[in-house]
């Protein structure tokens, strides 16, 4: 008998999320742990936060949220909207795990711990794996994240006092970074436009109206972003094929 | 802020992401996520969170923006620029730009002499 063979699908989820996947994670909430610990929350509601929420910019923004004092149903509509990217996410990556059965209570639980890493590894693994397979590992992936993940945040909760403030300062400023870089990824013109539109307009918004200023910003940005992104897109396939 | 104002911020934090979380499993199979509903929502939430982040960056009221706004502009400016030259490479783009990020603040420190 192989090792390969002996290995469950568990234990192969655990050992593929070790490397790369789960120390990109962990360095990328270091900046979490530090922005938490500066705009005011504790570690229980840090940790609870990461838990909770667990998707990068609707923690980031819930942190930044939460130090400006939003009120509750700012906080509902900003992080909603923002989170809505979860949805496509989620209906491509659990036919990848179950195998498009019907809706199962359990689901909730692979939705809740799914994230843009473990769709990609799905994604690169699906065909390699057995069905039985599947949602073991797609659990012990996920599992070796989310700990990776808050190891990361309490390392950048812990050390944000004690480090240079060279050093404090640069771990403030990479989670922003790699979530705005990460923005930048997108593939359509329509999610690129509303990238460039809400990264000058959305701050603007906020200034100007202290309470939904966020929301009225993304809304207004957004659609403009996805007007102006559709038109360029339909001038480029026209020029194509002309 | 009371220690309750938080946790009532948090639940509903996780209300508003897991009533997304819950549709997509429920949904999953089942409908088209091309459809332009989809893409503007996306549109939405790019525009949403870039503004958000450019906001912790730049516009900051915490210790970030003690830091000079030239030395972030060139932090982001370099970051941006290697992304583009690397196809997009989130890794090397971050590492590039928090590295300088950091030497900048380490200069500024007077670390260097």
């Amino acid at each position: 008998m192989t090792i390969q063979a002996d290995r469950s699908g568990w234990w192969q989820g655990l050992t593929d999320a070790v490397r790369a996947p789960g120390i990109a994670l962990g360095a990328a909430l270091v900046g979490y742990g530090a922005q938490a610990a500066t705009n005011g929350l504790d570690v229980t509601a840090m940790l609870a936060a990461a838990l909770l929420i667990w998707a990068l910019p609707p923690m980031m923004a819930f942190t930044e949220l939460y130090s400006a004092g939003a009120s509750v149903s700012a906080l509902i509509i900003s992080i909603g909207l923002i989170n809505v990217r979860a949805l496509p996410m989620i209906v491509a990556t659990l036919p990848l795990v179950h195998g498009g059965t019907g809706f199962r209570l359990w689901h909730l639980l692979l939705a809740q711990v799914s994230s843009p890493t473990s769709w990609a590894q799905m994604e690169l693994m699906h065909g390699e794996l057995q069905q039985h397979q599947r949602a073991p590992y797609y659990f012990g992936f996920c599992a070796i994240l989310i700990t990776f993940g808050l190891v990361g945040s309490l390392i950048g909760f812990f050390l944000v006092d004690d480090v240079p403030t060279a050093l404090r300062l640069a771990a403030l400023f990479l989670t922003p970074f790699f979530v705005l870089l990460m923005m930048g990824t997108a593939k359509r013109r329509p999610g690129q436009a509303a990238g460039i539109c809400g990264a000058i307009g959305v701050p603007v918004c906020i200034d100007l109206i202290p309470d939904f200023g966020m929301i009225v910003g993304g809304l207004l940005f957004g659609t403009v972003g996805y007007l102006a992104g559709s038109l360029i897109r339909r001038f480029e396939e026209r020029n194509i094929t002309s | 802020m009371s220690d309750s104002a938080v946790w009532v911020m948090l639940l509903a934090a996780f209300g508003a992401t897991f009533v997304w979380r819950a549709a997509g499993a429920v949904l999953a199979g089942r409908i088209r996520v091309d459809s332009a509903l989809f893409e503007w929502a996306g549109c939405v939430s790019y525009a949403l969170v870039a503004g958000l982040m450019i906001r912790a960056i730049f516009f900051t009221e915490g210790p970030l923006g003690s830091v000079p706004v030239a030395d972030r502009i060139i932090a982001v400016g370099v970051g941006f620029a290697v992304f583009l030259l690397t196809r997009r490479s989130v890794p090397k783009s971050v590492s590039v730009g928090t590295a300088l990020f950091a030497a900048l603040a380490f200069w500024r420190s007077g670390f260097f002499g």
